[in-house]
């Protein structure tokens, strides 16, 4: 089984060893087991801000041999900063929700 | 109001409350941490992925999917008896729309219970639970009957 290497961002990523030479402070040698699972260290989830009981993680591909651990609020929040950005780049002005309002106003479908 | 006293079995989600969420509106935000009994229908969440993709195409349903699943809300298909309640809720619509035509409203000016917000209620109505939403409409149908409770996210009186 290979042997990984988790270093401690704002987001915690697990990476192979072949990469240690990125720009990090602290690493943390992480062994996956037989069904490929991960003990994260407390310490490693401290440094990344991560509640230590945190029941989940959100995990995503972030290219090749590049594994990003998210706690779900910071993943929620990139998502919407990036929901923000895109429309204020489009010139929308009004909120997703107002959006839906309109939407389901127009289903008049059952008021006949 | 407290919010976690308000629904210690869970809460079930509008459409309304995800696109806010999604927005990282600051008042459906601070919710995000307590949703670990949160309940959103497959079809309510259909209408949060097309109001979505109608006005951006930077975020996947997948990602919303997995925000949502991280923070611990559970996706439940629709059961038959959801559907079953579409008439008994219309009929408690129907005098609302009276009311506002009453008013002098016409058009689209006058609020009604559309398909998705149905399946949110019948869904909030067969699991017993609260709904969050911030669908105005809604609060005033419970002088027509409606007894499902109704949780504002907008209104900061709401104690998370």
């Amino acid at each position: 089984m290979g042997e990984i290497l988790a270093y401690p961002l704002n987001t915690c990523t697990v990476t192979p060893m072949k990469q240690s030479s990125a720009p990090m402070v602290m690493s943390f040698q992480l062994n996956l087991d037989d069904r490929r699972r991960p003990t994260l260290p407390v310490d490693l989830l401290k440094e990344a801000g991560i509640d230590v009981s945190a029941p989940m993680l959100v995990a995503h591909v972030e290219g090749t041999g590049r594994i990003v651990l998210e706690d779900p609020l910071a993943y929620l929040d990139a998502l919407g900063k990036k929901v923000k950005q895109e429309m204020e780049d489009l010139g929308i002005t009004h909120s997703l929700a107002e959006d839906l309002e309109a939407f389901r106003a127009a289903d008049t479908s059952l008021d006949r | 109001m407290n919010f976690l006293q308000s629904c210690p079995d869970g809460v079930v989600l509008d459409a309304n409350f995800v696109v806010s969420l999604i927005e990282v509106k600051t008042e459906a935000r601070r919710f995000a941490p307590h949703l670990k009994q949160a309940r959103i229908s497959t079809i309510n969440l259909g209408e949060a992925f097309y109001i979505l993709r109608k006005n951006t195409s930077s975020v996947t349903e997948a990602q919303v999917e997995q925000a949502l699943t991280g923070l611990g809300v559970t996706i439940d298909p629709v059961p038959i008896e959801v559907p079953r309640m579409f008439n008994y809720l219309k009929s408690i619509d129907k005098p609302r729309i009276k009311e506002q035509q009453k008013a002098g409203l016409t058009g689209r000016d006058v609020k009604s219970l559309s398909l998705g917000d149905l399946t949110c209620l019948g869904f909030a109505a067969h699991t017993g639970l609260p709904v969050l939403t911030g669908d105005m409409h809604w609060f005033t149908l419970a002088r027509h009957g409606l007894t499902t409770t109704l949780i504002n996210y907008w209104d900061l009186n709401v104690i998370v």
